[in-house]
């Protein structure tokens, strides 16, 4: 009895020098997840009803009752995060994210829509407008259309009462007219020309000395197109064909539009995206072989073609996943009964993101997503030089 | 008529801290951080950092009110750290893990071009 009681002493002793290690290195402790757990863990099941298992277990201590930590540091982040660019166009792009949070991709698609700049028409001087499309109207027209030029070499406004000067706005300028007589003719945004050297229109509160040149609205020091970063790429808009307004015979537009730097957050007009999204890889598992007519009838079923039919040889054939990317979880495949549910499982990848980016034309897709990480680094920077 | 300027929502008012930590009065290792002119954004991917920490006891945030343009992170730790080391920490991390991201996305995009 006493030498048992010896035993356990020593062995709580030694336990209490291990710790977990201890634990951990005893015979029946498991080292991971069991399977049911892993698979909870790592992905989200679309049942016929609804879908279970969506949350992230994201607590390092989640599953410590199992001697399983749960924390994630640095280094196992680093080596299982991959990115996959599946397709890549001038204005969109298609790529894969793998082994990142939701947070993370959720903060790169909120940056993206509204904390991404670049340029938008922002005030429009209107110097005569005779058309049946009102001065505002036509002025929100304006601010929605987008505009090529890359906002990294502009700098913000300050506030509206700020000199107006090259490094800071974009001028362009409207004027068209229907001769009477004419039919009607449609205005559309390839009539907006960009005015390198500034305004054209005169204040209407100096009255110029004689023989100076009048005040105009912006004070350019030098033309936008006599410096560098301006010669190579030149400023304009992205779609040249945008109905701005309809004129009938005698009617005129006059106008001013100047082009400043902002944010998404102030007006979706600032937003660079026409959209960007995200979202989880499909996962289609077949539970048990699906054969002959079956297979067919599987096939059949899914509207975007995620199976196909392989021959097994003594005319037999039977149902393979070919295309599960394509899958959009309409749960098509597993309606008809429990015993299509026994035969199929629809999944999604808790930590794969498909995310794609649409860009309205200001920057190409790839930059605007490192741009979304730049600015992510910099809110992180912020959030802890600014700790008191 | 009477909405706040868009520009309340990003822009930090002169004479306002944009992190303030306070202590709770109740709980060891137990702090609260506000943090102004942020949101959804920099609270969940935080929160998210912080429950990654084996030494975060609960972690959560907060947006008081749509209108009051600040969150407030809660943080509370074990005693072999701080909230305020668990903050710091957390940041860090997360900041080598954007630095990593996108030099992966730009080497990436490197190949991608290379090969098509």
């Amino acid at each position: 009895m006493s030498s048992s009681s010896s035993e356990d002493e020593s062995m709580s002793e030694q336990s209490n020098e291990l710790g977990l290690d201890f634990i951990l290195s005893l015979d029946n402790v498991p080292s991971k997840l069991p399977p049911h757990l892993e698979l909870f863990k790592t992905r989200v099941l679309c049942n016929n009803d609804a879908p279970v298992h969506t949350d992230t277990v994201q607590y390092s201590g989640a599953y410590a009752i199992l001697g399983v930590d749960n924390s994630v540091r640095l280094d196992s982040f680093c080596e299982n995060f991959k990115v996959e660019v599946k397709r890549l166009t001038d204005s969109d792009i298609e790529f894969d994210m793998i082994g990142i949070d939701p947070a993370i991709a959720n903060a790169f698609r909120r940056i993206l829509i509204a904390e991404v700049p670049t340029m938008a028409i922002e005030r429009v001087y209107i110097a005569n407008n005779t058309s049946v499309v009102q001065d505002e109207v036509l002025s929100h027209r304006l601010g929605l259309i987008p505009i090529r030029a890359d906002p990294r070499l502009f700098e913000y406004p300050e506030n509206a009462g700020d000199d107006k000067n090259e490094k800071n706005t974009i001028v362009f300028k409207l004027h068209v007219r229907c001769q009477v007589g004419q039919p009607r003719i449609t205005v559309k945004s390839d009539k907006l020309k960009w005015l390198p050297n500034g305004s054209e229109l005169p204040c209407e509160d100096v009255k110029p000395n004689a023989g100076s040149k009048p005040k105009t609205f912006t004070s350019f020091t030098c033309s936008q197109d006599s410096l560098p970063e301006f010669s190579n790429n030149s400023i304009g808009l992205t779609y040249s064909d945008i109905i701005l307004a309809k004129l009938g015979p005698g009617q005129e537009i006059e106008l001013e539009a100047h082009a400043v730097k902002g944010i998404g957050k102030t007006h979706a007009k600032w937003s660079p995206v026409a959209t960007a999204w995200y979202r989880m890889l499909p996962e289609v598992v077949l539970l048990e072989a699906v054969e002959d007519e079956l297979a067919e009838e599987l096939k059949n079923k899914c509207p975007v073609n995620v199976f196909d039919i392989e021959d097994i040889g003594k005319g037999k054939r039977r149902a393979k996943v070919a295309r599960p990317r394509d899958c959009t979880l309409c749960r098509e495949c597993i309606r008809g009964g429990k015993e299509w549910e026994d035969r199929v499982s629809l999944r999604r990848v808790k930590n794969h993101f498909i995310f794609t980016i649409e860009s309205t034309g200001a920057l190409p897709p790839e930059v605007l997503f490192t741009e979304a990480v730049k600015i992510l680094e910099d809110k992180c920077e912020r959030v802890i030089t600014e700790l008191s | 008529m009477n909405a706040p300027d868009r520009y309340e929502r990003f822009v930090v008012p002169e004479g306002t801290k944009k992190v303030s930590y306070e202590r709770d009065t109740k709980i060891i290792n137990a702090a609260s951080f506000t943090i102004e002119r942020e949101e959804h954004t920099i609270g969940n991917i935080l929160r998210m950092q912080l429950h990654r920490d084996p030494n975060v006891l609960f972690a959560g945030y907060k947006l008081p009110h749509p209108l009051q343009y600040k969150i407030i992170v809660r943080i509370h730790t074990t005693s072999q750290s701080s909230p305020m080391q668990a903050y710091n920490q957390s940041i860090n991390d997360l900041d080598r893990e954007l630095d990593h991201l996108k030099s992966a996305f730009e080497a990436e995009m490197l190949k991608f071009s290379r090969d098509y």
